[in-house]
This record gives structure tokens, sequence and C-alpha cells, in this order.
């Protein structure tokens, strides 16, 4: 009867034991399986945190590249974009201000050109003179030979001076048509001269007004682009610096790796403690001959005494928290 | 002999130099009412009155060969009268000069004063074109050109031949 009690006792602690080492293998599995997936979140969201970081820095580059043109930025002469613009714009002014200048002074030449077409028609009128004069004497000179031939033998001479006018006469003719032949062909060449003026004086300013004109809408438009991706960029910002902080708050709360190992250190402690106190509970207490009852009580007293120090140890030390919602900067 | 040329449309006409009194400039002149056609009028030069002939309607140049002659500025030849002629030369007098009023002749273009040898004047040939061959004494080829020498006599309505 004895004997069988002890027997059970004995499967009891042996049972004991086997679920304590199971107890414990499992607690170690568990402890490894957390610390490997720790690591790895970790490492995850620590690369999310740099890669957002990077984004960040990107989009913060574009930002300023875009916003401040206006030479506070150091001494980089970078082109942005407003810049871009503005200088576009001034180039484009004085371009459009010299052109009405030069349409301007082609509307003075057109003047000019005309004044020179009239002064050129009176060299006409002046040559239609010369040669009336020159057919004036031409008249005279025949005059004068019928004179001469009324004379006879005696009108000789005065015949010959008679035809030496009349040479004269031919010859002013005949140099004040090569002079209007010039002149015609000056008038020609200074009339085409004045189209192209004219031509260029109306053609070339409302040209110019048009393509102000257009170009100042483009760059209305490029400005509003310009605005619109500065918000989107600024946006942009403040969406990864919230993904910044929520990285931030996930690898903290990584750090329940230490508090899951102190608990396993605690669990190992306790498993440690448990282990002991079966050890201790010899079978020989309970079933062991020729002790007497209060030896028995005596015996137990004493073990349980023996291992009351182990328990106590156990108890405290251990990991406080249930949760990681309290206090988690104290967990550092 | 010393001919006085000038041009009437293509041609080139001559008129010997001691029948012709003097050369004008074309000027108004007051047209005679009932008058022929070639008649263009009376000019007044100097106090003299002188019948103006238009030339080219007197060698019965038809409208289309007078073209519009209104713009081309023309000259007036004023011949001599017989007895201006007669003081100069009596033998022309008599025989080319018979008109006695003071009469003008109405050009195109002058031209030179020509000395031409009196062998050289050939008689007018048969189909000769603008001119009839009443009105010209004779052809002298003349640097290329044909000379036509007038007879102002049968041109006035002289008809030399028949009273000489």
């Amino acid at each position: 009867m004895e004997d069988e009690a002890r027997r059970i006792a004995e499967e009891i602690a042996f049972e004991y034991r086997r679920q304590l080492e199971s107890v414990r293998f499992e607690k170690d599995q568990v402890k490894n399986l957390v610390q490997d997936a720790i690591v790895k979140l970790t490492n995850s969201f620590n690369g999310l945190r740099e890669s957002s970081d990077e984004q960040l820095g990107l989009v913060t580059g574009l930002t300023s590249s875009m916003q401040d043109g206006d030479g506070d930025s150091d001494s980089d002469k970078k082109i942005n974009i407003r810049g871009f613009v503005s200088e576009t714009d001034k180039i484009l002014k004085t371009f459009v201000n010299h052109i009405i200048l030069v349409s301007r002074q082609s509307m003075e030449m057109v003047h000019r050109i005309d004044d020179l077409s009239s002064q050129m028609a009176e060299i006409v009128d002046l040559l239609h003179d010369i040669n009336a004069i020159a057919e004036q004497t031409n008249v005279l000179s025949l005059n004068a030979r019928i004179v001469a031939a009324r004379a006879g033998q005696a009108g000789e001479a005065f015949s010959v001076v008679a035809s030496e006018v009349r040479k004269l006469a031919r010859n002013s003719h005949e140099f004040s048509d090569r002079i209007n032949g010039v002149v015609r062909n000056s008038k020609k060449n200074i009339e085409s001269a004045k189209g192209i003026v004219e031509v260029m004086a109306s053609k070339d300013m409302s040209f110019a007004i048009e393509a102000k004109g257009r170009v100042d809408e483009m760059m209305a438009e490029v400005s509003e682009i310009d605005r619109f991706t500065a918000e989107t960029i600024h946006k942009v910002t403040g969406v990864a610096d919230q993904i910044s902080n929520q990285v931030g708050v996930a690898v903290m709360s990584m750090q329940f790796e230490d508090m899951v190992t102190q608990l396993s250190e605690s669990m190992e402690k306790k498993i440690h403690v448990l282990e002991n106190f079966a050890q201790a509970m010899d079978p020989d207490i309970l079933f062991g001959d020729g002790l007497t009852a209060v030896d028995r009580m005596q015996r137990l007293e004493q073990v349980l005494e023996g291992q009351r120090a182990g328990f106590n140890a156990v108890d405290r030390g251990a990991v406080q928290q249930s949760s990681m919602d309290e206090g988690d900067i104290e967990l550092f | 002999m010393l001919v006085s040329t000038f041009t009437l449309g293509d041609l080139y006409l001559g008129i010997d130099i001691v029948l012709v009194r003097e050369i004008n400039r074309s000027m108004e002149c007051t047209p005679v009412p009932g008058s022929h056609d070639y008649i263009r009028g009376m000019l007044n030069i100097r106090g003299r009155v002188i019948t103006l002939f238009d030339l080219k309607k007197r060698l019965g140049w038809s409208d289309n060969e007078l073209g519009d002659g209104a713009g081309i500025k023309q000259y007036n030849v004023i011949m001599k009268t017989h007895s201006e002629v007669l003081k100069i030369n009596p033998s022309l007098a008599e025989t080319k000069c018979p008109w006695e009023d003071p009469v003008g002749l109405a050009v195109d273009q002058l031209g030179d004063v020509r000395e031409i040898v009196d062998d050289n004047i050939l008689p007018p040939p048969a189909n000769m074109g603008g001119i009839s061959a009443d009105f010209v004494h004779g052809v002298v080829e003349f640097e290329r050109n044909l000379l036509i020498i007038l007879d102002v006599a049968t041109v006035l309505g002289f008809d030399e031949r028949s009273s000489g």
C-alpha cells in the first residue's frame, strides 16, 4: 500500500518535471520566435524610416529649387522655375521694347523716304525745264541756220556757229535724259525700299505685341503649375513627416522584446524554483518508514521553509507591466 | 542744196532751206470754219497772219495713221512767200515758190539741216508708203534713211506741172 502510494507520488513528480521541461522548451521557442521577428521588423522599420527620410530629402530639395530664387539662397546661381519665368519675362519685355523702337524708327524712315521721293520728283521737274531749254536752243539754232542760208556765202561762218549751238542743245538734251533715267531708277528703288520699310514698321510691331501676349499667357500658366507643384510638394512633405513619426512609434514599440526577455527569464526562474521544489518534495517525507505524523509535518514545514526564500525571490523583480501602452518610456 | 529736215510719223522729210522762213514750236491757232480739214487754223506771228496746214491730213493720212497725235508736241515750219524768195533766189521763186500768202506746215520732230548734192536726188519710187508721189520732189538715200524732199507747191495746192 505504501509502495503503491510512493510509486504514484514518483510518477506525479516525474510528470510534473516533464511538463515543466515542456513549458521551458515552449517558452524558449516563443522567446526565439519573438526575437527573430523583432530583429526583422526592426530592420524593416528602420529601412522604411531611412527610405522615408531620403524621400523627404529629395522632395525638400525639389521644393527649394522651385521656390527660392530671390538671391537669399547662398551663392549658387541655379535657375529655378520661378526665376526662369521672371527672367524670360524681363528679356521678352526688353525685346518687345526694342522692336517697338525699331518700328517707330521705321515709320520715321518712311517719312524720310517720302521726303526723298518728293525731292526726286522736283529733280525730274527741273530736268524737264532743262529739256525745254535744250529744245528752245535747238529751234533757235535751226532758225539761225535758216537765216544763214538766206545770206548765202556770207552766212557760212554763222551757219557753223549755229550748228555748234545745235550740237550743244542735243548734248544737253541727252545728258538730261540720262539723268532722268538714273533718277527714275532711284525713284523705283526708293519706292521699293519704302514698301519694305512700311511692311517692317507695321508688321513687326503687331507680331511682337502678339508674341508678348502669348508668352504672358504661357508665363501665367507656368506660374500656376509652379504654385500647384509647390503646394503638392508641401503636402508630400507633411505625409513624409507622418510616415516618419509612425515608423518611430513602431520602432519604439519593437522594444517589447526586452519585456519578453525579462518575462522569459522570470518564467525560467519560476520553472527552476518549481523544479527545486519538486526535488525537495522527497516521497520519503510522506511515505517513509518510521516517521510519525508530527515528524512528517515538521519535515514538510522544513521543505516549505527551505523553498520559501526561492519563491519570494522569484515573486520580486519580474516585469510589472501587463501591456505596452502603460509607461512605455520606462522601458528604456 | 541745204535741206531743213523733220519727221512726220515714221517719214523723214526735207524742204529746201531757202523756202523756209522760220521754225516755231507749235502754238495755239484759231480754226477757220468752212475750210478744208487739212487747214488747222490761222496763226499770228509777230503781226503776220499765217495759214497753218496739218501736213499729215494734207498727205491723206487716216485717223489710224494719225494716231493720238494730240499728246505729241509738234513744230510749225513757216514758209517764205514768193516775193521773199524772189529777193534771194529768183529762179527758185519762179519754179518752186508760186504762193504769195504766208503759210506754215505742222510737223512732228525737227531734224538737222542737211547738205544734199543735187545729182543724188532720185525720182520718187512708184510705191511709197504714207505719201503720194505727187507731193514728192525726189528722194535721197541718207544714212540708210530715205529722205523725202517735199514738193511744197503741190502740198500747198499749186500744181507745178500744169502751171509750169
